[in-house]
């Protein structure tokens, strides 16, 4: 059996609760004792609601923060403590990319300055000629010397993806990362990352609270609720199949895909009510 | 009981309001519209961000504004409801509801037909709420200022808006600050504001974007329920397609700053005629009809304002463009009940 890239055992992180003088304070479990695997070039889906407990997992998953208890491992190695010299080196091979881009950026440097500055952060020589080619990869070329205020919100992902990429990472931690854009730019992003993965075989692990994203984008897709995994399985599998009933309820609120199907369901829920009565 | 509630509650005018729903056949409703728009300009400075924007909405009726950030949709709403604040201010064209001129009419006169004839549910309601005032106290002020009740017999009331919307524990939870409620909670209780004084027209602006798939899937149902009740005509502003799938009538479509194409919700899922329409539909992903194939995405963004080109504004990212798309596609029919702004829209077969 292969090595996973990220492999997580039992994991739980619990945040305390907020109590009150004559309640005592519950732990809030955002992760509750998670188990899965992100193989090496692959896209592995986190899906849920929020509160879900996705982000926190995606944070444990990099490495940014310290599980409460269970384990985690980049390639079969567990995570050093956090702000140790190796735990630093580990940090190189996953990277993470945002929400928001425009506050993933410094709004006070040039696009090619924050694309050069892990680079150099890692030791690594980062000449002119990489930075174009990291930004040409992206399509961002000649785009380098603007500041994050003078480009779109979809050039802004693409600059972060860009300088999550500079490392060469082996994972990318994508959280919610093309939520915020508009669909057709959206669609831009998803093909860059698709792109990039059959390019330099990146694993993805990609958490949104977007099923057609999901569905899209992954090999896989775990379904998360209340810091649990509920269900997991091959992506075309959890949506034609789902076994769990949570999975199901989440499947049955997505809004139809055209006024026709929208009747067609409307029209099934009505013949099963009468059906009931 | 529902519609009970909101029998007792109003003017006893129901009657004249269609309870079920009237999709009108035509982009000029059959019907006299609660809501029209002609020739609508908004701009600051000498940049024209909206332009000769025209919408009818009937009682009834949902009408979908659809288009990316950027394209003017919010604008035209916030114009309508007369809430344009400086810079940005109204160039050209009227707005009617109900047949009363609503452009130059000044803030006291808008004031009165704000939350009383029209009202609109935004997008964040943590935002729209007061933190330190208790939800029901919040849905009850809209019925003291527009309907002089008493205080008490308005939380009365509020009650039994909150109870409608769906917010269970109505009384208690009345008592709440928002803070204390979930965002769907939030939401509700902005419907409840949005209702209370029982409007021909609401205008919601990416009201349940926000939401969690299963909450929205609520929020839009309680939308189209209590608007079967109560005739309500509704402006949906949403960039999401399988939302206006769900609740639209109609649809129009927005793209820098102008409508680029009407219909109804059938035909421009069936055949949409501008290329943006198409666009749109192809870069859709649902996670019922995935395919594996690459997404079809439109290149590049929306051009600012001041940045837009001459002629067609969708012509530096439109597969089809030509020469003559630089000079402006004037809306024509495109199919029944179909307008459609560009040079290659030939009528649908």
């Amino acid at each position: 059996m292969t090595v996973a890239a990220i492999e997580l055992r039992d994991v739980s992180r619990h945040y305390r609760g907020k109590g009150s003088w004559f309640l005592k304070a519950e732990p809030v479990r955002a992760v509750d004792g998670v188990d899965i695997a992100l193989n090496e070039g692959e896209t592995l889906g986190i899906v849920g609601e929020s509160g879900s407990g996705k982000s926190t997992l995606g944070r444990i998953a990099a490495g940014i923060e310290a599980p409460s208890s269970g384990h985690v491992s980049f390639r079969g190695a567990p995570y050093a403590p956090i702000g140790s010299a190796l735990w630093r080196r580990q940090r190189r091979n996953v990277q993470v990319v945002f929400q928001n881009p425009s506050q993933a950026l410094d709004p006070r440097l040039s696009i090619a300055a924050q694309i050069r500055q892990p680079m150099t952060a890692h030791g690594i020589e980062a000449g002119d000629d990489t930075v174009a080619e990291m930004l040409a990869r992206v399509g961002l070329a000649g785009l380098g010397n603007r500041f994050p205020h003078q480009l779109s919100g979809g050039q802004l992902q693409r600059a972060v993806i860009a300088r999550a990429l500079a490392l060469s990472p082996d994972v990318i931690v994508c959280d919610e990362a093309v939520s915020a854009l508009d669909v057709s730019v959206q669609a831009q992003i998803l093909n860059l990352l698709q792109d990039l993965q059959a390019e330099f075989g990146v694993a993805y692990l990609f958490i949104s609270h977007d099923l057609g994203v999901v569905r899209h984008v992954s090999h896989r897709i775990a379904v998360m609720r209340h810091g649990r995994i509920v269900e997991t399985g091959p992506a075309a599998v959890v949506f034609a199949q789902p076994q769990d009933h949570y999975t199901r309820s989440l499947i049955a609120a997505l809004p139809a895909a055209s006024p026709a199907a929208r009747r067609a369901r409307d029209g099934r829920q009505s013949a099963s009510l009468s059906k009931v009565r | 009981m529902t519609v009970d509630v909101l029998e007792r509650q109003g003017v006893g005018s129901a009657g004249a309001l269609p309870a079920t729903r009237t999709p009108p056949a035509d982009t000029a409703p059959a019907v006299e519209p609660v809501l029209s728009i002609d020739g609508l300009s908004v701009g600051t400075g000498n940049v024209d961000i909206v332009i000769d924007v025209s919408l009818a909405v009937a009682p009834g009726e949902t009408l979908c504004l659809v288009g990316e950030s950027g394209c003017g949709k919010s604008l035209t709403c916030l114009a309508a409801m007369g809430l344009l604040a400086d810079p940005v201010r109204l160039k050209a064209g009227s707005v009617s509801l109900q047949g009363r001129e609503l452009t130059g009419l000044d803030e006291k006169h808008l004031r009165q037909i704000r939350g009383r004839d029209m009202a609109m549910i935004f997008q964040d309601p943590a935002a729209s709420l007061n933190p330190v005032q208790r939800v029901g106290r919040q849905v009850a002020e809209a019925l003291v200022v527009h309907e002089g009740l008493g205080m008490r017999a308005a939380m009365h009331r509020a009650v039994e808006l909150l109870d409608r919307v769906g917010i269970v524990n109505a009384t208690s939870r009345a008592e709440a600050y928002p803070h204390q409620l979930s965002g769907g909670m939030c939401q509700r209780v902005m419907i409840a504001m949005a209702l209370a004084c029982r409007p021909r027209l609401i205008i919601a602006d990416e009201s349940t974007t926000a939401l969690d798939v299963t909450t929205q899937a609520q929020i839009l149902k309680l939308m189209k329920t209590l608007q079967q009740e109560t005739g309500t005509a509704m402006i949906f502003v949403t960039h999401d397609l399988s939302v206006v799938a769900e609740i639209a009538d109609r649809v129009a479509v927005m793209y820098s700053g102008r409508i680029v194409e009407t219909g109804l919700v059938d035909d421009i899922f069936d055949h949409p005629g501008h290329p943006y329409t198409r666009g749109l539909m192809d870069c859709r992903l649902h996670a019922l009809s995935a395919t594996s194939e690459r997404l079809a995405a439109i290149a590049g963004t929306v051009p600012r304002p001041a940045a837009r080109p001459s002629g067609c504004a969708f012509r530096t990212r439109c597969p089809k463009a030509a020469e003559r798309c630089e000079t402006l596609p004037l809306p024509r029919g495109f199919a029944a009940g179909q307008t459609v702004a560009c040079h290659f829209s030939g009528p649908a077969q």
